[in-house]
């Protein structure tokens, strides 16, 4: 059974009036909601927070998102966390590089309506994403 | 003329063979003429899914030039025609995977569908392969890596300006936790147009060389097949005929 403690989730994007909208359509969905406008700020967020799942855009002045979500997958602390891009950047090669490059859960290409979003990031949360094969850094 | 069929993913282990086989069979159960290709010539092994031992022409020497395509078709089970790959490593050596699409071109009128098992991979057979379908089915499993993986497919397939016509969901297991269609269609871009439940017995029906669809008609696995055969059934190769089919409907 699921235990009562809220999922906590970080919304990372730097266009300020789209971060809100979705931090409070996900609060509204019963979620302990947290945001970052910067790639750096969400990994001092995601230290010090440690959110279950982060929605993180690509195009951010400072790290770009594929950057920020290879830096928490590479990391055994933080790898657990789920990832999902949410970005305009929706070719399929982006995809593949949220799915591969980045090691991403998943990808969510914008515009996407706000209870598509919503829904997903539920399902997110509650279902356990298998992934075969090597990571970047079984490697090492 | 007939409709060639790449049944494609870049990631190796969804099925593809297995898939190839048993819907070339369920195609045939409803009186169509079907001609499997092991197109796979690198790790080919079709003919050990059905039986057929070892060829003596396959398509390792139609590719080769030391046969002709119409040299290599076999019967196989189930009223199919085969194409089988060589299960010899040296047979490699010497083949030019490009000739496919040209020699698969003069057995056309003779078949109703072509149903070509493509290598995993994204290299040259791979790509002979694919370019030498007239359209595209990706066969994914219930995992993030596969769908990357078709994704990956998917990007090639439109570059050589191929149709998709759709993904086949294979491998599900019925009330596991795993990713939905409406998931996958989303992110994948394409259709479900078929759910094929894992089923244990496929394994059996290799051992047995026995295609699921003669060994066991009646499993959910075999049914969702028949399904997708019919789905496809009533496709042909008409010169700008939107290459649609039917999306399979989410279970609840």
């Amino acid at each position: 059974m699921r235990s009562k403690r809220r999922f906590k989730v970080l919304v990372v994007d730097d266009e300020e009036d789209l971060r809100k909208l979705v931090m409070e359509v996900l609060k509204e969905r019963g979620l302990e909601v947290y945001g970052a406008s910067r790639g750096g700020e969400a990994l001092e967020k995601v230290r010090e927070i440690r959110p279950d799942l982060i929605l993180l855009d690509v195009m951010m002045p400072d790290i770009d998102g594929w950057e920020v979500c290879r830096k928490i997958k590479g990391n055994p602390e933080t790898r657990q966390i789920i990832v999902s891009m949410l970005t305009v950047k929706g070719h399929d090669r982006d995809k593949v590089k949220s799915l591969d490059y980045a090691v991403a859960d998943w990808h969510i290409s914008k515009p996407v309506s706000i209870d598509e979003l919503a829904k997903t990031v539920l399902w997110l949360l509650g279902k356990p994403i298998k992934r075969e094969g090597r990571r970047p850094w079984d490697s090492r | 003329m007939g409709l060639s069929i790449a049944l494609a993913s870049a990631k190796g282990g969804v099925g593809k063979t297995t898939l190839t086989v048993n819907l070339g069979i369920a195609l045939a159960k409803m009186d169509k003429r079907v001609l499997l290709v092991d197109a796979d010539i690198e790790l080919a092994d079709m003919s050990l899914h059905l039986g057929l031992g070892k060829a003596e022409k396959t398509l390792h020497s139609v590719l080769s030039g030391n046969a002709s395509i119409e040299e290599a078709v076999l019967p196989g089970p189930g009223g199919v025609k085969v194409i089988p790959g060589s299960i010899e490593i040296n047979a490699l050596k010497t083949v030019i995977p490009e000739g496919l699409k040209k020699h698969l071109r003069r057995l056309q009128d003779e078949f109703d569908f072509l149903l070509l098992d493509t290598p995993s991979g994204l290299g040259r057979p791979a790509l002979a392969a694919l370019a030498a379908a007239h359209g595209t089915i990706l066969v994914v499993i219930p995992e993030i890596t596969s769908i990357s993986d078709a994704l990956k497919t998917k990007i090639i397939v439109d570059r050589l300006g191929i149709p998709i016509m759709g993904a086949v969901l294979n491998r599900v297991t019925p009330g596991a936790d795993e990713l939905t269609i409406s998931e996958i269609e989303n992110i994948l871009g394409v259709d479900i147009i078929a759910t094929i439940p894992e089923n244990p017995n496929f394994r059996t029906a290799v051992t047995y060389e026995n295609p699921l669809v003669l060994l066991s008609p009646d499993s959910a696995a075999s049914k969702a097949i028949m399904q997708l055969a019919e789905n496809i059934g009533h496709l042909s190769r008409i010169e700008g005929f939107e290459l649609k089919l039917s999306r399979a409907s989410e279970k609840s």
